[in-house]
This record gives structure tokens, sequence and C-alpha cells, in this order.
């Protein structure tokens, strides 16, 4: 099912948080995430969406349907929330046949339809269970399979992995995309994550004080943020004032850059996005200079972190300190950064 | 490292010992002098005599009600409030607290003597009630019955059930009723499936709280309907009663009234208890 919001407003009684004037359309089988810092407004939309608050402001569609005034109950939605949201005092099983229970399913087939869910996400043998007894994940994965089973129109998950350790919310990522790929379910994944939300969505919306910022594919979003917050916000970044010298090249701190400037002209000022792994580190100017010309610099490492895969440097260009990534363990003297990697932006922004 | 005195066991002594002095002399005592009164004064018969006395069982039988009708509706009453309540800004919440713990100031004769201003045959509310047509003397007669006395218990049990319940449910992730709204459940069938289930131990220590004391509670009893209701409290004050006391006899009735209460506090500890075993 499509989801539209169409100028939608809401603000919080008594206060001006909320979000405003949002357009977003969420297309069917669609798995749509929203991102955005604590505040932003994301599970606010979330909310709307599921008919806990309703807008002031705006229409909302699902399909070609205004449900703005239905209440959360006759939306047919599966919901997730944070902290599962499981009934304690009911066995996995049951919980799972919860929602089937409400739509008055007899008992023997909404017990097997129950049962055959928990066995998708692999937790049959756990049926008898009661959630407290049982993992975060394996929690999740019965909060999962109680918002699948009664076939809703629209998955939506509210920031369904921040309780798990680093590890599993990688498994269990993954096991959503699936889920939601073998159900080809329309689903909205509000996350605090950008990594989560880059490596599983469809698109990725991101929102700042109730604004819609970017709505764009995960690589489009890293690769061409539309604003400096989208920039800082997904991946790492360096963000450097530049000087625009001509159609091609940009002047910064610590020396001149080719770069695209199109839509900039001459003696502009900007803000240049460089991120850390177009930083291209190596032993020293000579290596540097046989492998990428003359467009390289001499550099310093002034923090060395080792993460495993790569190496996270801080390094000194002519006084100018850039965050790099590489997976070269050994020396590092001089560093080049790729033309097309570079992404300028406004100076007002 | 030099140790403080309160450090020392003579330390730990001085400081238990008036704790332990005061529990001693004004709790157990009299407890252990109420025993051995019921077992040994008076020839030792005096659980013989009362169960023997039709006015014991009659006693019994009017407290149970008594205690389980008042008990039942300032559960329902002190539910629904503490429900609104948690919807209120903490601010407004602390305020109202405040105003419904004001009744568990007041002895039971004060209550008392305020519903006969307010419900009696000339009480403002009677009065106000004969402008409608209402028959003054057949209104008031309800403040004297065992129903007009359920509802004076009312006015000190309801807030106890509302400071018992209100932090469970300040406490309850509501969340829950969200996911279960989302997955179609209405409001009626959000609280009886998911939140009273959950509360339930809580709902019922609750009860028990206000059952016991119910059950024992003799000051209101005693200035709406004198010592005519049929009531163990007012039994036993019959018994310590300057025309003909009889020590022995009142002394275990308090055994019975301490038991029942006791009983009714350990049976709702157990439920509690054995709910939360059950879903681990």
């Amino acid at each position: 099912m499509k989801i539209s919001l169409q100028q939608i407003t809401f603000t919080y009684p008594h206060t001006l948080y909320g979000v405003f004037d949002i357009d977003l359309e969420i297309q069917e089988g669609e798995l749509l995430a929203v991102i955005g810092s604590s505040g932003s407004g994301k599970t606010t939309i979330l909310k709307l969406i599921a008919g806990f608050e309703h807008p002031q402001k705006g229409t909302l569609l699902f399909g070609d349907r205004p449900v703005q005034v239905l209440p959360p109950s006759k939306r047919n939605l599966g919901v997730v929330f944070q902290s599962y949201a499981l009934f304690p005092l009911m066995t996995a099983l049951e919980n799972v046949a919860y929602p089937l229970k409400v739509r008055g399913v007899r008992t023997e087939d909404r017990l097997a339809r129950a049962l055959e869910m928990l066995r998708r996400v692999g937790l049959e043998a756990f049926a008898d269970r009661y959630p407290a007894t049982l993992s975060g994940g394996q929690q999740q994965r019965v909060a999962l399979a109680r918002a699948l089973v009664f076939q809703p129109n629209a998955l939506l998950l509210d920031e369904p992995l921040s309780a798990l350790d680093a590890k599993l919310r990688i498994e269990m990522r993954d096991e959503i995309r699936n889920l939601q790929r073998q159900n080809g379910i329309t689903t909205i994944h509000v996350t605090h994550d950008q990594e989560e939300a880059l490596s599983i969505a469809d698109r990725v919306a991101f929102l700042k004080d109730g604004r819609l910022v970017q709505v764009d594919t995960p690589k489009n979003l890293y690769d061409h943020p539309k604003t400096i917050e989208v920039a800082k916000f997904v991946g790492r970044s360096n963000l450097i004032p530049v000087q625009v010298v001509d159609t091609d090249r940009i002047e910064t701190p610590f020396g001149v850059l080719s770069c695209s400037t199109k839509g900039f002209s001459p003696g502009s000022s900007s803000t240049a996005l460089i991120r850390p792994e177009s930083i291209l580190l190596y032993p020293s100017i000579e290596a540097a200079q046989s492998q990428h010309g003359t467009t390289v610099f001499p550099c310093k490492i002034i923090r060395d972190r080792f993460l495993g895969p790569v190496r996270r440097v801080d390094v000194e260009v002519k006084g100018y300190i850039l965050e790099a990534e590489t997976m070269w363990r050994g020396e590092i003297g001089a560093c080049s950064i790729k033309r097309d990697s570079i992404c300028l932006f406004l100076k007002t922004e | 490292m030099r140790k403080s005195f309160f450090s020392t066991p003579g330390g730990y002594i001085s400081l238990t010992l008036p704790g332990v002095l005061l529990l001693g002399g004004f709790f157990i005592f009299p407890l252990l002098v109420v025993l051995v009164t019921s077992f040994i004064e008076g020839g030792g018969d005096s659980f013989v005599r009362i169960l023997q006395d039709p006015l014991f069982y009659r006693g019994l039988w009017g407290s149970l009600v008594l205690s389980f009708s008042a008990s039942f509706v300032s559960l329902v009453c002190g539910f629904l409030i503490a429900l609104r309540m948690v919807k209120l800004s903490s601010r407004l919440r602390n305020i109202l607290m405040l105003l419904i713990s004001l009744p568990l100031t007041f002895s039971g004769m004060v209550v008392a003597y305020g519903f006969i201003l307010t419900f009696g045959r000339a009480g403002f509310f009677t009065i106000l009630l004969s402008y409608v047509g209402v028959d003054p003397v057949a209104f008031s007669r309800f403040i004297y019955s065992p129903v007009g006395l359920s509802f004076a218990y009312c006015y000190y049990l309801i807030p106890r059930v509302v400071f018992n319940l209100l932090p469970v449910l300040l406490n309850f992730d509501t969340r829950k009723l969200l996911a279960a709204e989302s997955f179609g459940a209405g409001r009626i069938r959000q609280m009886f499936e998911i939140l009273i289930p959950e509360i339930l131990p809580a709902i019922v220590s609750a009860f028990c709280l206000v059952f016991s004391v119910a059950f024992g509670a003799y000051g209101t009893a005693l200035a709406l309907t004198g010592t005519q209701l049929n009531i163990l409290p007012l039994l036993l004050y019959s018994k310590i009663s300057d025309a003909g006391s009889d020590f022995p006899v009142a002394a275990a009735l308090s055994v019975v009234l301490l038991s029942v209460g006791t009983l009714v506090m350990s049976a709702g500890e157990l439920f509690a208890s054995h709910r939360k075993e059950a879903h681990r």
C-alpha cells in the first residue's frame, strides 16, 4: 500500500515542537528509513501515520483514501516499538496471535498462523516462553512476527534495533530487510543510526527541526547531500571553507584542489565536503605523485585509530587537520584528494 | 583507617536499640498481652464463648459484607481516579494528590460528623435534595444504614487505593496499549486484556489493604450507627465499654480481627509473588 503525506503539520500542545509541511510519498513495497537527530520529528511522523497523533493540517493518504481521522485500530498497521511492547503475561505464541484474536480469528486458526509466523522468524521452539525469558533479539523477532502476522497494510518500525548490541543489530537489520522483502510490505523505519538506515533502506528521509530536508536513495544522500546538516549527519565528513578559483579549481586552507565548481562563480566562498575515505594516503610524496599526479600534499599523522578493517587517522596538511580512512597499515607521509568526491555547498548554509 | 563509632558493634546497638525498644514496647508487647489474655485469662474459654455467640457470626458476616462492598467501590473509584491522574501534568497531579490525601489525616469520628452534617436529616445536601422533592427523613436514613456506612468508608479508602495504584500506572509502559490499539483493540479491550491483567497484583494488593483497614475500622461506624450495626469492631467495643467489660472475649475478638486482616494481606502478597514467578 502506498502512503502519502501531503503538507502535514503537527505541533505538540503548548510547545513549538512537531513536524511542519511534510510532503512524503512511500511507494508500495518500499522501505523508507527516516533519520535525524533527537527531537527532529522522526517518531512524530510515525505516530501520525499510526494514528497515535492527528495532524492539525494536511492530508494523509493510504492508497487514495484519506485516513487522518481514522483511529489507530482501524488503520491495519503493524507497529514495532523500540521497547518491543510485548505483553508480558502472554507467551510468545499468544503475543503473535493477539492481533488475530482481536480480529476474531478462531483459536485453532490463529494459533496455527502465529506458530507459522514464529517459524519464519526462527522462534518456533520458543512459542511457549514468556517475553521475560527471551533475549533482546528474540523479543525483537516476536515483536516483528506479531506486527506481520495479520498482513498489515504497512509496517512501522520505531527504532526497533537501538536496544540491541552492535553485532545483533547488524544481524537483525538484515533479517528485517529479508522479512520486508518476503512480505513485500511497505515499511517505514525510524532510526537515529544513519548506518542502519543506509544499509537497509530503498530511500532515506532526513529530518531537521521537524522539516524534511532531503529524501533520496542511500547512495545519493551520502554522495550528494543537499545541505551541510545532511552531510554532517550521514557518515563522517571534513567540511572545509573554500574559495572558488575558476570552473575547475578551489582554494582550500591547505592548497588548491581540482574540482567541478559548476553553479559557483569564481571568487565566491563555499564549504567543501570531503569524505574521509576520499582522502588517499601514501607513505611518501613520491609514492603519491607516481599514482596521483601533481595534486598531492605532504602530511603528518596527528591521531591514529585502529578500527580493524580500516585505520581512521587525523592528518595535518599544511596546518589544517583532515580526517581520513585507509586500509593501508604502513607509514603515512602524503595524501591526495579524489576530484569527483568533493561536494560544494553555498557558504550561507 | 580509624573505624567510626557507628561501625562498631556498640555503635550498631546504640543505633538500633531505640527502634527495637519502641517496636517491642508499643507493638510486640501489646500483641502478646492480647494473645495471652485471649487464650489464658477468664478461664481460657474466651474463643469457645465467642464461637457459641450468634452475635459473633452476625458481626463477622456484617464486617465481611461491609468491608468487601466498601473496598470494591473504593477500588473501582480509586482505579478510575488514578487512571485519569496519569494523564495530567505532574504539577496538577501533585496538587490533586495533596487534596486526595486530606481524608487520610482525619479521624473516623471527624469523617462521620462530616457525613452527618452533609447527608444527615438536616444536612446541607439533604436539604438541597428536599427542594427537588426528596424526603429528608428517607434520604438521611441511608447514611445511617450499612450501605451509607460503606459510602462513608470509601471517603478514606479511595485515597489509599489511589496512592497504591498511581505509581504502578505511572510506570506502566503505555506503548503496550498503543501496540494493542494498532493491532485493532478498542479501549475496553486494551484495558481488560492488557492493562488490568498486568497491574492485577497491585490491584489485589490495594484491595487487600483497604479491606483490612475497613475490617478493623470502628470510629466512623460508631459515630454513624452507634452499636446498632452488627460488625466485629463494634462488638469488640461493646465488650470493653464501661457497662460490663469482658476483656478475655475482647482480646479474642481482637485476635480474630488481626488474623483476618493479616490473612487477607498475606493472600494479596502471595498472589503478587506467585504471578511474578509464573511468567518467568
